[in-house]
């Protein structure tokens, strides 16, 4: 029987604004928390000796339009229980803290997010771009996000019927 | 004295032009880098291990560009990797030839509409010989594009300018 985390965490901190969104692909719920309570409900869930949540699988950054999301799917490998917990993030000012010192799988997970979404991670060891190259402008996987004509000296069309002339040989 | 024709006299005498004997010596030892950018890697490399054998053809890859005188684009070109193939391809020495290999290399296959990251076909950079249509093509698909590559290499009268 798997325990109610929610409940547990809001026993242990207090002050903790936390609600339960049902899951659209599966049972399994979605805890939502505030990004100023991220830190503080990360490390409880990773160091109490009762929760120990010892692996991270993902963290998966979402442009919602009027907000960012950024989902942590975390797993207890002694007990196979998971939890995925769910941050609101405002466009304006799109940081939350980084989880990379408690679980060291984040930190990859955390350079993606910020490389195609955008969200920024607050004492990130080394947050740099991981897929797309250094110079790239922009986050792609924003839904407002509009592709550069060119790309150095290559042409990264949108209407390419227009605008791609194939050299003849 | 009129020279002597073309063709065999005797059991080990062959007579040819020195044009002809390097269009079938190029042709018949095609040496493609060793590289492969996707999914049409892998087809590639069914195609060299054993149950399709690209040594049959003269085809065996090579680790290094200064070696190679064909290279395989298989895979899916990203604006990342786009200098870096073209730099590839001007590290080989003349005469070259390229063969673009399944859809992405060809125009950027399932990538054409909203790839932004992905560059709409390899011949927008290099130019290339031969496209292999498929996604990703067959090995057997790959080797037609190869005796394709050796016709046009045996066939063209003046191979690509040095």
């Amino acid at each position: 029987m798997q325990k109610n985390w929610v409940d547990w965490l809001k026993q242990k901190l207090e002050d903790v604004s936390i609600h339960l969104e049902d899951s659209v692909l599966s049972s399994e719920k979605a805890i939502f928390i505030q990004p100023t309570d991220l830190l503080r409900v990360a490390t409880i869930l990773r160091t109490d000796p009762e929760a120990k949540f010892d692996f991270l699988h993902s963290i998966t950054g979402i442009d919602l339009k009027s907000d960012l999301l950024a989902v942590y799917h975390i797993y207890a490998i002694s007990r196979n229980e998971r939890i995925i917990l769910k941050v609101k993030i405002p466009k304006d000012h799109p940081m939350i803290d980084s989880v990379a010192h408690l679980w060291p799988s984040a930190d990859w997970h955390e350079r993606e997010a910020f490389d195609l979404v955008g969200i920024l991670f607050h004492n990130h060891p080394d947050l740099r771009r991981i897929l797309l190259p250094d110079d790239w402008e922009g986050h792609p996987l924003r839904k407002d996000y509009v592709p550069p004509d060119y790309y150095g000296e290559f042409p990264v069309p949108a209407n390419l019927k227009d605008r791609i002339k194939r050299p003849t040989n | 004295m009129t020279p002597p024709k073309e063709g065999l006299y005797g059991r080990n005498i062959l007579i040819t032009n020195v044009d002809k004997l390097f269009r079938w010596a190029r042709a018949s030892s095609i040496w493609p880098q060793t590289f492969g950018l996707a999914c049409c890697a892998i087809e590639m490399m069914a195609a060299a291990a054993s149950r399709f054998d690209l040594d049959r053809f003269g085809v065996f890859m090579r680790p290094s560009p200064r070696q190679s005188d064909a290279m395989i684009i298989s895979g899916t070109v990203t604006l990342k990797m786009a200098s870096r193939v073209r730099r590839l391809y001007e590290q080989m020495p003349d005469p070259k030839w390229v063969i673009s290999m399944g859809s992405c290399a060809n125009s950027g296959g399932p990538y054409w509409e909203g790839g932004y990251h992905v560059l709409k076909g390899v011949d927008l950079i290099i130019p290339v010989d031969v496209y292999i249509p498929g996604c990703p093509p067959r090995p057997e698909a790959l080797i037609d594009g190869i005796l394709e590559l050796q016709r046009i290499i045996k066939e063209t009268e003046h191979n690509r300018a040095i």
